[in-house]
């Protein structure tokens, strides 16, 4: 985890960036230092993030695996996080 | 203390006594016990019980009791036993309690009774969340489900984007999402009209767990199942308009989905936007990674989509609280903690555990399998694949320096590897303590699963296990009690407590949650099913927020928060609250309603304002029967903040904008302190956006007759000045430069609400924050002010003190450009 970029990765999107291959698509979250401006959002644009939603200091987006570490090295990228399954919170999967 | 519940015991006691007389097992079911009597010739009648066990001890223990297991659930086991050994069942030593398993009657119109909704629905004036927009966010829902179609068959639903599907051949993605396919309110209409409607929209629940929610939230009930009629089953906001978003992943667009709820909270709020709608949003889904003190991404994203006007967000507790998920400690300096967990055997997945520990203490982890083999230690700002010697795998990930909250993180996964599967048993995560400055204390979850392990004493900690993204710091929290059978009334012992770890009071209340008859996707079998967990919970809470918006759509997640807080249940089975089970208490919509002051006037948001001069504002008929007072420019006293080149200004004069109603008003005008922000313009010459504080003079009364007014309080227009997110430039030059607002920045579209009873230059104030040199605590106070206080109007007079030099700025502006008119109901402008 020496490289400035990979530490911004959360736990989950490192392990699925050593497992997968470089063309894998994986939904993100973002977090950055401040709120984006329109000019970040072109620099996240031109480094390989298609962005979805744009909410303050927080971006989503999908990006190719190989894209990541060109998006995460943008100086106010401050975490890149995987996408993960939410799952349902009722119990009628576990007690019938 | 008895074990065994009483109606089991009534049941053993005559079963012995054999006194019974049970016909068949539908008469025991009748008795209220899901029990199967089944009778050997020449032999006396078997009776089997379903019951719930609590228990903390090895399942076959139970099993050589006698028990039948079917599911267990943390502390608590499922089965079937025969009667005759429930006796024995209940000496068992680390058994807790046995409760039958019994028949519910489950009945949604009992909840939104409980909750007093029904009096809400009722009146006068009766409200059913007419005009609200119910988000869901679900697994989908059955759009042919008679619950949300009208009498005349179309579809309550304004829109579905169903996230998981790829676009076929005339279907569109959302607007500014590149994935997945929306279906219009007419894409639906023109469908159920079809023989199949399934073919021209594809969308369909197939987890069921959607439509069941949106029924409760918002469901009509107006088809009959279950053996009664129609409309008995019926939600709590039952005339709100829905918009369904399918929260899924279909691979191909990105793994994974929660970046794609951020995208559907954002879409609902947008569309609520583009129909000038409140909305609330139900999520009923989660998971138990993150740090639990609102910092994951996620969180934050939600908390920056909160805060405005007409924006609420409802999320589930999370069913962990006897899953045994959360472990919490503490390792001093120089001392070894070993952390146990028990893996349940056949586990082929892989499992992850997530422990969160401060910044300024530095751990070192290593894992121990049940063999004793021991594997590490994992350094801080290292990464270990380590194998044991049985072939299982863990990987450790070891972060310093979260970017959000500073702490430390070690984020653990366990595989297989080369074994058959994860070896069953009592595993230990070694946690040495290289310094305990800031205390040593740790917390580590367990991330869901099909098979997953459960923390052990003593480190196993029932609290802080709000599933995530349940601990942001703006989310409403439902945790989930019982309405029905035996035990009503009392919190489900799997409802997740809180508090948050960086110690806020969570979950915010609870509604019922547990065998919850509610709308049931699919054309097989009957329309409704019951369902249980705090994701019934939640669309209880969601429901009575559409009829708290219904009442007063400007209202902010924090007021509504606020009063489902304040108007909250306190009984014998709550104790006292808030309390970290229960949160402030059981609901109650219609005090929740009753908390939410009224939109006071009707008056609609003035979306432009012309450059300069004078303009009227037409106050509809709607309520009052009367329009407003209208005056001609005078020197002016209102003034509202100016954000060229997009928003321009509202100058008007004293008496321009006005109290209408009732007939006899009397109107307490000039508040002591107040604080106006001006911004330039053409009119205003000066720098971005300065502050000034004015203090008015002694208040003045000011009286205003119309004529015809039915009764009803007192009734202001206010002319509400744009804020920040409502079209303001954020360019350097403009207003909006404070980064430090962003909470209340919004990037869709801005739209204007009916601003009522709120100072405008508060409202300026809050939204210009650092940029106007207010401070954090001016803000608040500001805020508080303007939340709490709803009784005196003002509008005109309070600004009247401003200096000479200003105001002969803005009469020179006025009569320099004449430009006149008025907004009508409709927003339109019309010249004068």
């Amino acid at each position: 985890m020496s490289d400035n970029t990979t530490v911004k990765y959360d736990p989950n999107l490192l392990q699925l960036t050593e497992s997968k291959a470089e063309d894998t698509t994986i939904s993100l979250i973002l977090g950055l230092s401040e709120v984006v401006d329109e000019k970040q959002i072109e620099e996240l644009k031109e480094s390989g993030l298609q962005v979805r939603s744009v909410i303050g200091d927080i971006v989503t987006g999908q990006s190719q695996i190989k894209h990541l570490s060109k998006i995460a090295a943008l100086e106010y990228v401050l975490k890149v996080e995987a996408s993960r399954e939410m799952d349902i919170d009722s119990l009628d999967n576990i007690l019938e | 203390m008895r074990k065994i519940d009483p109606q089991l015991e009534f049941l053993m006691e005559n079963e012995v006594e054999d006194t019974l007389g049970f016909a068949d097992e539908t008469e025991l079911n009748r008795f209220g016990i899901e029990a199967t009597r089944s009778k050997t010739r020449g032999k006396k009648p078997k009776v089997e019980v379903n019951v719930l066990v609590q228990y903390t001890g090895e399942p076959e223990e139970l099993e050589k009791a006698g028990l039948i297991i079917g599911t267990i659930a943390g502390d608590v086991v499922t089965g079937k036993i025969d009667l005759n050994k429930l006796e024995k069942l209940s000496k068992m030593a680390d058994l807790e309690r046995i409760e039958s398993s019994r028949s519910m009657h489950p009945e949604l119109d009992l909840s939104v009774r409980d909750i007093r909704a029904n009096l809400v629905h009722a009146g006068p004036p009766g409200r059913k969340g007419a005009g609200v927009i119910v988000g869901i966010v679900d697994t989908g829902c059955d759009f042919t489900h008679g619950s949300f179609r009208n009498s005349d068959g179309s579809t309550r639903i304004l829109s579905i984007w169903d996230q998981g599907l790829s676009k076929a051949r005339g279907e569109n993605s959302p607007t500014g999402f590149n994935y997945g396919v929306e279906y219009s309110k007419s894409n639906i209409d023109a469908a159920l009209r079809t023989a199949n409607p399934f073919n021209s929209v594809r969308h369909q629940d197939l987890g069921e767990h959607g439509t069941h929610v949106a029924g409760i939230a918002a469901g009509d009930g107006s088809d009959s199942g279950r053996g009664v009629p129609a409309n008995s089953f019926v939600g709590v906001a039952p005339e709100a308009d829905i918009i369904v978003v399918a929260n899924r992943s279909n691979g191909g667009e990105g793994l994974g989905t929660s970046s794609n709820t951020l995208d559907a909270v954002n879409y609902i709020f947008r569309k609520a936007a583009e129909l000038d709608k409140a909305a609330v949003v139900n999520m009923s889904l989660g998971d138990n990674l993150g740090p639990h003190d609102g910092t994951s991404l996620l969180e934050r994203g939600l908390d920056n989509l909160l805060g405005r006007q007409g924006r609420c967000f409802v999320k589930s507790a999370g069913n962990a609280g006897a899953a045994r998920i959360h472990a919490q400690g503490n390792v001093v300096t120089g001392r070894t903690e070993n952390v146990r967990f028990n893996q349940p055997s056949g586990d082929v997945w892989s499992n992850q555990i997530d422990m969160w520990y401060e910044g300024a203490d530095r751990f070192r982890i290593s894992i121990i399998d049940p063999s004793g083999n021991e594997v590490g230690p994992v350094n801080v700002g290292n990464v270990g694949n380590l194998t044991f010697a049985g072939g299982n795998r863990v990987r450790i990930d070891h972060r310093d320096n979260d970017a959000f909250n500073g702490d430390k993180r070690v984020f653990m996964t366990f595989s297989r590897g080369t074994a058959s599967s994860i070896a069953a048993g009592n595993w230990q995560i070694k946690i040495r303590s290289l310094n305990s400055r800031s205390g040593g204390r740790f917390d580590a979850w367990i991330q869901r699963g099909r098979i997953v392990p459960s923390f052990l004493s003593p480190y196993q900690n029932r609290s802080m296990t709000i599933s995530t993204p349940g601990n942001a710091r703006e989310v409403i929290t439902a945790a989930n009690y019982s309405v029905s059978g035996f035990g009503a009334g009392s919190l489900a012992s799997s409802s997740s407590r809180g508090p948050t770890r960086d110690g806020r009071a969570a979950p915010t209340l609870a509604a019922p949650g547990t065998d919850i008859m509610s709308a049931n996707a699919g054309s097989n079998g009957d329309p409704y099913q019951s369902m249980s967990g705090t994701s019934m919970a939640a669309p209880h809470v969601t429901g009575t927020i559409a009829l708290m918006l219904q009442k007063n759509p400007d209202r902010t997640q924090a007021q509504i928060k606020r009063c489902l807080e304040t108007s909250a249940r306190e009984d014998a089975n709550t104790g006292p609250v808030p309390n970290t089970a229960w949160g402030a208490g059981k609901l109650d919509a219609n005090e929740a309603v009753n908390c939410t002051p009224a939109v006071i006037g009707p008056i609609r948001p003035i979306r432009t304002v012309p450059a300069s001069g004078c303009f009227r504002i037409s106050v509809p008929r709607v309520a009052c029967g009367t329009r407003s007072v209208v005056t001609a420019c005078l020197p002016p006293t209102v003034i509202t903040r100016l954000c060229p080149p997009k928003s321009r200004v509202t100058l008007c004069p004293t008496k321009s904008v006005v109290t209408i109603c009732p007939t006899k008003s009397v109107t307490t005008i000039c508040p002591t302190k107040s604080r106006v922000t001006l911004c330039p313009t053409r009119t205003i010459v000066g720098p971005a956006c300065p502050t000034r504080s004015v203090v008015g003079p002694a208040c003045p009364t000011q009286s205003i007759v119309t004529p015809n007014c039915p009764g009803g309080g007192p009734r202001e227009s206010l002319v509400r000045c744009p804020s920040v997110v409502d079209g303001c430039p954020s360019t350097p030059g403009g207003c909006h430069t404070d980064p430090g607002g962003f909470r209340r920045t919004v990037i869709d579209p801005g739209r204007f609400r009916p601003f009522n009873g709120r100072f405008v230059g508060q409202e300026m104030s809050s939204s210009h924050e650092n940029a106007d040199g207010l401070t954090e605590a001016d803000i608040s106070a500001l805020e508080m002010e303007s939340y709490d206080d709803y009784d005196y109007e003002v509008e005109s007079g309070h600004y009247e003190d401003l200096n000479d030099q200003l105001f002969a700025e803005i009469e020179e502006s006025q009569s320099s450009v004449p430009e006149k008119g008025y907004f009508d109901y409709d927003d339109s402008w019309f010249d004068e």
